[in-house]
């Protein structure tokens, strides 16, 4: 009896592992040396319920559409000032039948329908980065002048800021500042991914350098805290601790975590992109990437799945991801589907 | 056919070098441009990221002491 609850027991701990493992199948990849399938610096790809894909381009000054099977459908913009011109683009998201693309240099958000036509430009009075859009309001991630520390600044549909929150700071920043490079480093290692849940009308919020558990915090779409997820089951870590005092004094070995990037999938569940690297002696020795799929209701990790070291994840709905590849040559845009 | 190389080379280091600064920004929007646009456009991990980081850092103190 006793060896029979052993041996379920040993099996048990052997599949939690295999529990959390999901599989990433690759859909359609787009990205060619064909005029239409060229990318030069891809910012953003915005995924909307048909499978059709968006994608920004800063070097290439341009917003292409792809349908589902990878068909280039429709390009627009071009490097400027005018009207349907960009000099930065640097996010997009889409809401409802609209496609919304924040361009820094020209501090304005261009507003499209889904078949690129542009509906209205958006004067942005502080164009941050990282666009979400929740009803009628657009959310950035931004900082105030003179402040290394980034906070979330809300605007109105007519681009005018009305009021900004997250007033959180990592652990291991304390103390006063002491001089310009400790501002900078300050800036680095508290910055921070956000993500926007619309039908829940909340917003995610994540260091991405984090203490020493990873943390997601649920804010409401008028910037009222919610509730804090902490993932318990994530190694804990001291990286960026060391490096923010210069000069920096290495240990012989860190690890360190850096969040990627954070999206809402739907429902209740969130994607988190995050990578593990192992220094030894000042050098990483090892890279490795991970997804999250993660339970907003319960804080629990749904799966875990290890990916190739080149992706960026740019999107994410259901179970499709949308990555950016810069594998050989020619920059690509990957979609994927994640079955957990 | 030597010089004619060579001021060709000179010509595409002088555009390279004019874009290049061309999309940088002035000095009050330089850091958060560098850091958090520039970066993670142009690397593909962590460490590449905290590499561009430090440049941005440097480039910032160096050039931009006096102005921002």
């Amino acid at each position: 009896m006793r060896k029979t609850r052993c041996g379920v027991l040993v099996l048990f701990v052997l599949l939690i592992p295999k529990i959390l493992d999901a599989d990433l199948k690759k859909v359609i990849s787009i990205g060619s040396n064909d005029l239409n399938y060229l990318f030069f610096s891809i910012a953003g790809a915005i995924l909307d319920e048909n499978q059709n894909i968006y994608v920004l381009d800063s070097k290439g000054f341009f917003l292409r559409k792809y349908d589902a099977q990878g068909k280039f459908v429709k390009e627009i913009g071009q490097q400027g000032q005018g009207p349907g011109d960009f000099s930065n683009v640097l996010s997009g998201f889409c809401l409802d039948n609209d496609l919304y693309i924040l361009d820094g240099a020209n501090s304005r958000i261009m507003e499209t329908d889904r078949d690129l036509n542009i509906k209205k430009t958006i004067k942005v009075e502080h164009p941050g980065r990282c666009l979400v859009k929740i009803g009628d309001l657009f959310y950035m991630i931004s900082s105030k002048g003179g402040e290394p520390f980034p906070e979330i600044v809300i605007c109105d549909n007519k681009g005018k800021s009305i009021t900004s929150f997250f007033d959180q700071r990592p652990e291991f920043i304390s103390g006063p500042m002491s001089s310009k490079m400790e501002f900078a480093l300050r800036k680095i290692y508290s910055d921070i991914t956000m993500t926007g849940c619309p039908d829940r009308e909340e917003i995610a919020v994540a260091f991405k350098f984090p203490d020493r558990k990873v943390g997601l915090f649920i804010y409401s779409k008028q910037g009222q805290p919610v509730k804090k997820i902490v993932l318990d089951n994530l190694v804990r870590y001291r990286f960026p601790a060391f490096r923010l005092h210069p000069p920096v004094n290495y240990p012989g070995q860190s690890d360190l975590i850096m969040l990627g990037s954070l999206h809402y999938l739907g429902g209740n569940k969130l994607l988190l992109e995050y990578w593990q690297e192992r220094y030894e002696s000042e050098k990483a020795v090892d890279h490795k990437l991970f997804l999250l799929v993660i339970d907003m209701t319960t804080a629990e990790i749904i799966s875990r799945e290890p990916v190739s070291a080149t992706m960026n994840i740019m999107d994410a709905k259901g179970n499709l991801i949308c990555a950016r590849e810069e594998e050989g040559d020619a920059p690509k845009v990957v979609l994927y589907r994640l079955d957990y | 056919m030597k010089k004619r190389l060579m001021a060709a080379g000179c010509l595409i280091i002088m555009v390279m070098l004019y874009f290049g600064f061309a999309q940088a920004p002035p000095c009050d929007q330089y850091l958060d441009w560098c850091l958090f646009t520039w970066c993670p456009g142009h690397t593909h991990n962590p460490d590449q990221m905290l590499e561009c980081q430090n440049q941005c850092v440097a480039n910032w103190i160096d050039y931009c002491q006096h102005r921002s």
